[in-house]
């Protein structure tokens, strides 16, 4: 039986949410830079446990918080994946308040925090800069080269079923 | 055509009506925009209706779903969706607004890349700084590492020099014992520029004369090359000369830069100007002074002026050449911007290179010599020296030193602080040499158990502490301490005795 599950992808703009699903669904990225506006709406099966799970991936416009967010986007989610810019504090500066208002008024829906644009970052200054809390369980993807996203958009889909 | 048909047609062809049932299924539609057909599914239409009969239970009277993205058959369209719950049917309303939404998208573009642009330097500028303490650090570490060995090399090539050697043997030594200093030099001006770049680097401000020290730098540079280049500094009569400031810093700049000038000079001259600089003062008590060192050597190509300070740079690029001049114009230039003063450079090839330094000092009044009585060579009493040390190269580098020494320092040998404390509550101990990493405590908790020893011969026994670690930090612990001296590895034998003599005299 294939199950369809519903994610939205969350945070500022320009933090990479559509070349993070385009290289998902599409195999493809490119370095320009076009703002979303509005919502796009793309699908991509993956097998976990030898089910087939349909994630219909809501890539919605850049906010600066999610309640600039349109709410009517966000019902009936099943997952939700925060993405900053490792480059930009600023998508990153507010993100406990952020998770904390995921926490509060989806209480029960999985998420995830992706750091994107790892590539421009080596793994001793991810840790040195993200050593917050917060940033524990993130996943550090890059939708440049790949690196990351099948694993951050699997486990997301995993999260769903649980 | 009748008023209000044109309003009709425009709104008609850009809003759409569906009705679905609760289960999703088309039960009307009037295809104003989108083909759907009756008794097809809404969910099979789009992706975004994909869950949308899960929703529908949720709908109390109407919802809005503004800005939605729909490609059909090539066709993009950009729409606001509409829900309306009425007498249990549900219908769908579907408003075309493509065009304002694309007029829109240059507007917000523009805005966002505005603002990406403007955070983006703060994060270069940021990871530049994290680049440079993890570098700065990791510079420190290393020269941890290196001063150990390097102290115990250049300290058996002391030894070495002094016993019985050939004219070939000692020939031999001597460069083994340049090449060695060299390395030393090195890793202090690795220190420096990460000092500097740390911002820990403290100046000091102490007086002293220029005159007497821009004697020293000639006598230095005139011994080291009397060659055929012509070496000559001036300092101007109007320059003030009683001074306060970092005179060993001073000495770092324009020995880096007369050491440079010479190796790129081959023939010509070499000179050391000192004028009063253009440039004003900030205070009052301040006084700007200019330093020019010129040389007729080789010069510099334009492309490369921009890049003379970062030696890094040069390192990096001119892996064939010999690394000869170290980082010495790399700390110039930090040590001059840390005085508060300016550094530039011109140069022609072939024609030669002049640097041109203004550096504030603060002047003061000189004072009058006060008589002093020579000394009268007395009796040399016995002093009694502790060192603790565990590791056995470095004990008999101790012993060696130690051994028929001309000012009746007597070593104590103590591998581990039990030991010490027994030496120093059975004999007098004139200084203890202690090490940063004793085997049974460290070195802080020794420093406070003798401090804090009930015999007061013990508490007021000085204390040196030999070691490697540069960090600033460990230094500043060790001075809230109240140790009598900080030796810093590598050391000489003249350095070590130096230190003992001080602390001996505190």
């Amino acid at each position: 039986m294939n199950i369809a599950k519903k994610v939205v992808l969350l945070g500022h703009f320009g933090v990479g949410k559509t070349s993070l699903v385009r290289r998902f669904v599409d195999m493809a990225f490119s370095e320009e830079y076009l703002v979303t506006v509005g919502v796009h709406i793309k699908k991509k099966t993956v097998t976990i446990n030898g089910e087939d799970i349909s994630l219909i991936i809501w890539d919605i416009e850049g906010k600066n918080n999610i309640e600039e967010a349109r709410k009517s986007y966000l019902l009936g989610s099943h997952a939700f994946v925060y993405v900053f810019d490792v480059s930009r504090p600023e998508t990153y500066e507010n993100i406990e308040s952020e998770i904390d208002y995921i926490k509060e008024h989806f209480n029960s829906i999985p998420y995830c925090i992706v750091g994107n644009k790892a590539d421009l970052f080596t793994e001793d200054f991810s840790e040195t800069f993200f050593d917050k809390k917060v940033f524990k369980d993130s996943y550090f993807t890059s939708a440049k080269t790949g690196d990351n996203v099948e694993t951050m958009f699997t486990e997301i889909a995993q999260k769903t079923l649980s | 055509m009748a008023y209000g048909n044109l309003k009709k047609q425009l709104f008609e062809s850009r809003v759409q009506e569906i009705e679905i049932s609760p289960k999703g299924e088309v039960v009307f539609s009037d295809n104003a925009i989108f083909n759907i057909p009756e008794k097809s599914t809404i969910s099979d239409f789009h992706l975004f209706f994909e869950l949308f009969p899960e929703l529908l239970p949720s709908i109390k009277e109407s919802i809005q779903f503004p800005c939605i993205n729909i490609e059909i058959e090539g066709v993009k369209k950009i729409i606001d969706v509409e829900v309306i719950k009425k007498d249990k049917r549900y219908f769908l309303f579907f408003f075309d607004l493509t065009e304002h939404y694309e007029n829109s998208q240059p507007i917000v573009q523009e805005k966002n890349e505005a603002s990406i642009a403007k955070y983006k330097l703060d994060f270069e500028k940021k990871l530049l700084e994290a680049k440079e303490d993890f570098k700065n650090t990791f510079l420190a570490n290393l020269n941890h590492e290196i001063r150990n060995p390097l102290n115990n090399l250049l300290g058996f090539l002391e030894t070495l020099s002094a016993s019985s050697l050939s004219y070939e043997q000692s020939e031999l030594l001597k460069v083994a014992q340049k090449t060695g200093m060299q390395l030393k030099v090195l890793m202090e001006d690795l220190l420096d520029i990460s000092k500097i770049e740390e911002g820990v680097l403290e100046l000091k401000h102490v007086n002293f004369n220029l005159s007497t020290f821009m004697a020293a730098i000639y006598k230095h540079f005139q011994f080291k090359y009397s060659s055929d280049i012509n070496f000559t500094v001036e300092t101007d009569s109007k320059v003030h000369t009683a001074l306060i400031g970092d005179p060993n810093r001073l000495h770092q700049i324009l020995f880096n830069l007369l050491e440079n000038a010479f190796q790129n000079t081959n023939q010509g001259s070499v000179s050391l100007t000192v004028v009063p600089s253009p440039k004003k003062a900030k205070a009052k008590s301040e006084t700007m002074i200019r330093f020019i060192v010129k040389d007729t050597g080789k010069g510099l190509a334009k492309e490369k002026i921009k890049t003379v300070f970062d030696n890094y740079l040069q390192l990096e690029k001119e892996k064939l050449k010999p690394l000869g001049n170290g980082l010495g114009l790399k700390i110039v230039k930090n040590l001059v911007q840390l005085m508060n003063g300016t550094v530039v450079v011109e140069s022609k090839i072939d024609v030669g290179t002049e640097f041109i330094l203004d550096i504030p000092f603060t002047t003061r009044i000189p004072k009058k010599k006060a008589y002093k009585t020579k000394k009268i060579p007395g009796i040399y009493i016995n002093k009694n020296i502790l060192v603790i040390e565990d590791i056995k190269d470095n004990q008999m580098l101790y012993f060696k030193y130690f051994l028929n020494n001309d000012e009746a320092y007597i070593m104590n040998l103590a591998k581990d602080a039990e030991m010490a404390f027994s030496l120093l509550e059975k004999k007098r101990i004139d200084v203890i040499i202690a090490k940063t990493t004793i085997p049974d405590m460290d070195v802080f908790s020794f420093i406070d158990k003798v401090k804090e020893h009930p015999e007061e011969s013990i508490r007021k026994t000085p204390i040196i502490v030999a070691s490697g670690n540069s960090l600033l930090e460990f230094q500043n612990t060790l001075e809230e301490k109240e140790i009598s001296n900080y030796l810093m590895k590598p050391f000489t034998k003249k350095e070590l005795f130096k230190a003992i003599k001080e602390s001996l005299n505190q």
